[in-house]
């Protein structure tokens, strides 16, 4: 079907002529919706200055300290040199990695069948289990996972009852692994509904039209559309899941080696600020070279479209 | 920074305080320890002395929290209320504790016996690091700390401490065949516990960091048996768990009541460390409130003799027990700690 056969069908909306949006007043100013850049930078300044405060001085105090206090750079051959320090580090990477292909894996489809979805209890039921890890506490997240891993939990109960044994998931990295995809489904979802909204699903019936089946249609038409999305999304939950503390607490207990908790060891029970520091700052770089990476992967430009 | 988290750290008070003119400011530990002192120790002081008090909760973070005062240069609080054995010695061994008088600790040991003066304060708030079984699952309890180590004999999942490294490596020490006498004089060596203990790690199921972890960890099944603090042993058993206790080879875990050097109300801090000594009544009931042992030989004569039977003071289950080496560990305390780190997670 040619672009002139579809005129007609697919109407254009009538012209609404240029838009003024003038709102002056006998002899006032005219409105605009766009403000000038004078009067934008005033709005935004407490909101710069508190960004500057409360998370750019700090950030840089962190790295300047990790640097010039304790042993200076020897701070950093510190964690490297600990086993600890490098068991810690590796977990902490493998970890995030996986939990963000799961939880992407696992709230892209809950954004597609939330946004696909026709039945409006369907839609109840799927915001629901969007929303109410969010609105639970982070502790009482995990203590639920605690009592659902534990040796007599149910888990385990139906494992002895296929006649399989029985497993011990409680206070090894897999538990920790669980429980940071349960946490991190939601952000997931969230980010990629939005993005899933922005795919005309126009496009997708069309492709049907012409004979693509549904996955074909999924993988040649949505993915390409929504990979900027996606790598936002993924990129958003690797950050996040590196600073994980809770639940590598809980669910891995003190053998389970996670970056935060070898960071909470140095300040609390070592009171070793320069090499805490200097864990720190191997985090903050390894989360801005994931959001670089995404960056330099989908283009500044498609994902800023993908995340507004 | 240090300043920064001098501030985060060290004033997030709770707990009451009265109108009078003198407030002492005390680390603690939070519920149920801080309802305890309150209730047998600082109400009927501050009565008899119009002296008011206020805690400053910090669980497991009291050294990190003198540090930071004093590297702040603003010492905050004035008390530690029953800080652990290995934190009170790297404090003290870092010159951040105010020594006793030679007056006052004369008078301390009169009160409660040398054994439980040290220069810089007075053992309250004592367990044992002990042998737990659940007779539910095991048939017979290791009957001493080389048989809880010995993983042939007895191969069933254990819990261990993921904490305070030196009761941990005093239990190794003991196991590798150490007197019980000889562990508080003779420096650990680290090499060598450490192999003990990775000798054991396979069968370890859960390292546990609080009290009530190593309950949960019991009590829901995760393992069969392993090291616990006497009084938290003791709360499993009142909760129905059937239970074996084994106090051959455990290590004593002494707390300290000390007062900070610097501390804004010195004099007052150290007057109601006397009191606290002075008072095996008032000792024996912060004992009863949360199970947990005093120094006062007369206060067990207040307590009834099945709960005192239970108390790591009780002279029975002290003279099982191996007292770890805690001045070497004031010297050594970052090695060990980091060895220990490294055995745990590395």
């Amino acid at each position: 079907m040619s672009a002139e056969g579809l005129r007609g069908v697919f109407a254009d909306p009538p012209d609404p002529g240029p838009r003024t949006h003038t709102c002056a007043g006998a002899g006032g100013r005219a409105w605009a919706p766009v403000l000038g850049n004078g009067w934008a930078l005033v709005l935004v300044a407490p909101l710069l200055i508190v960004l500057a405060g409360l998370v750019l001085y700090p950030l840089a105090r962190l790295t300047v300290d990790s640097l010039t206090t304790g042993a200076g750079l020897d701070n950093y051959a510190a964690v490297f040199e600990s086993s600890a320090g490098r068991r810690s580090l590796i977990t902490t990477f493998v970890a995030a990695a996986l939990v963000s292909v799961v939880a992407v894996s696992l709230g892209g489809l809950l954004a597609w069948y939330l946004r696909t979805a026709r039945g409006s209890a369907v839609k109840v039921l799927l915001w629901l289990a969007v929303l109410v890890p969010f609105w639970m506490g982070t502790v009482v997240k995990n203590y639920s996972i605690v009592l659902l891993l534990s040796a007599e939990g149910p888990l385990n109960k139906v494992v002895q009852a296929l006649g399989l044994g029985s497993v011990s998931l409680l206070y090894t990295s897999a538990a920790v692994a669980i429980g940071m995809v349960y946490t991190m489904v939601p952000y997931a979802a969230l980010t990629l509904y939005g993005v899933f909204l922005s795919v005309d699903e126009t496009l997708l019936d069309a492709a049907r039209g012409m004979g693509a089946s549904r996955s074909y249609a999924a993988r040649t038409v949505v993915l390409p559309l929504a990979l900027p999305g996606i790598v936002a999304a993924t990129a958003l939950v690797f950050a996040i899941s590196l600073g994980f503390y809770v639940t590598p607490v809980l669910l891995g207990g003190a053998q389970t080696p996670f970056l935060a908790s070898f960071i909470s060891d140095y300040i609390f029970t070592f009171f070793d600020y320069p090499v805490a520091s200097a864990a720190s700052v191997i985090l903050l770089v390894g989360a801005i070279a994931v959001l670089g990476g995404a960056l330099l992967l989908v283009g500044r430009e498609r994902l800023a479209r993908a995340v507004a | 920074m240090v300043g920064l988290l001098a501030v985060s750290l060290g004033v997030s008070a709770c707990g009451s305080s009265s109108k009078s003119s003198t407030t002492v400011t005390i680390g603690g530990w939070g519920s149920p320890i801080d309802e305890a002192t309150q209730k047998s120790y600082l109400t009927p002081f501050g009565a008899e002395t119009k002296t008011g008090s206020r805690f400053v909760d910090a669980p497991g973070t009291q050294l990190a929290r003198v540090e930071a005062q004093n590297q702040a240069k603003k010492i905050e609080w004035d008390a530690l209320d029953s800080v652990g054995g290995g934190t009170a010695y790297a404090l003290a061994g870092k010159h951040e504790l105010a020594t006793l008088s030679a007056s006052q600790k004369a008078e301390l040991e009169r009160e409660l016996g040398a054994v439980n003066v040290t220069s810089f304060g007075f053992a309250h708030g004592n367990v044992g690091n002990v042998i737990v079984c659940n007779m539910a699952k095991m048939k017979s309890c290791p009957a001493n700390m080389a048989q809880f180590y010995n993983t042939k004999l007895y191969p069933q999942s254990r819990m261990f401490a993921g904490i305070e490294p030196i009761e941990a490596v005093t239990t190794a020490e003991v196991a590798a065949g150490m007197p019980i006498s000889q562990t508080a004089t003779t420096p650990v060596n680290i090499k060598r516990t450490i192999n003990t203990l990775e000798g054991l790690k396979p069968k370890i199921k859960v390292f546990w960091q609080s009290g009530e972890q190593q309950v949960q960890a019991m009590h829901s099944g995760q393992v069969d048996m392993g090291i616990m603090w006497s009084n938290r042993a003791y709360e499993l058993e009142s909760q129905g768990v059937k239970i074996k206790v084994v106090w051959l080879g455990g290590a004593y875990e002494p707390s300290f009541w000390t007062v900070l050097a610097g501390a804004p109300h010195e004099a007052t801090a150290f007057k109601l460390l006397s009191w606290i000594a002075s008072h095996p009544k008032n000792q024996a009931q912060w004992a009863k409130e949360i199970h947990i042992s005093v120094p006062n030989p007369q206060a067990l004569k207040y307590l009834p003799a099945s709960f005192s039977e239970q108390l790591a003071d009780n002279p029975v289950n002290f003279k099982q027990m191996a007292v770890p080496n805690f001045p070497w560990y004031a010297q050594h305390g970052t090695e060990l700690d980091t060895a220990y780190e490294n055995f745990l997670r590395g």
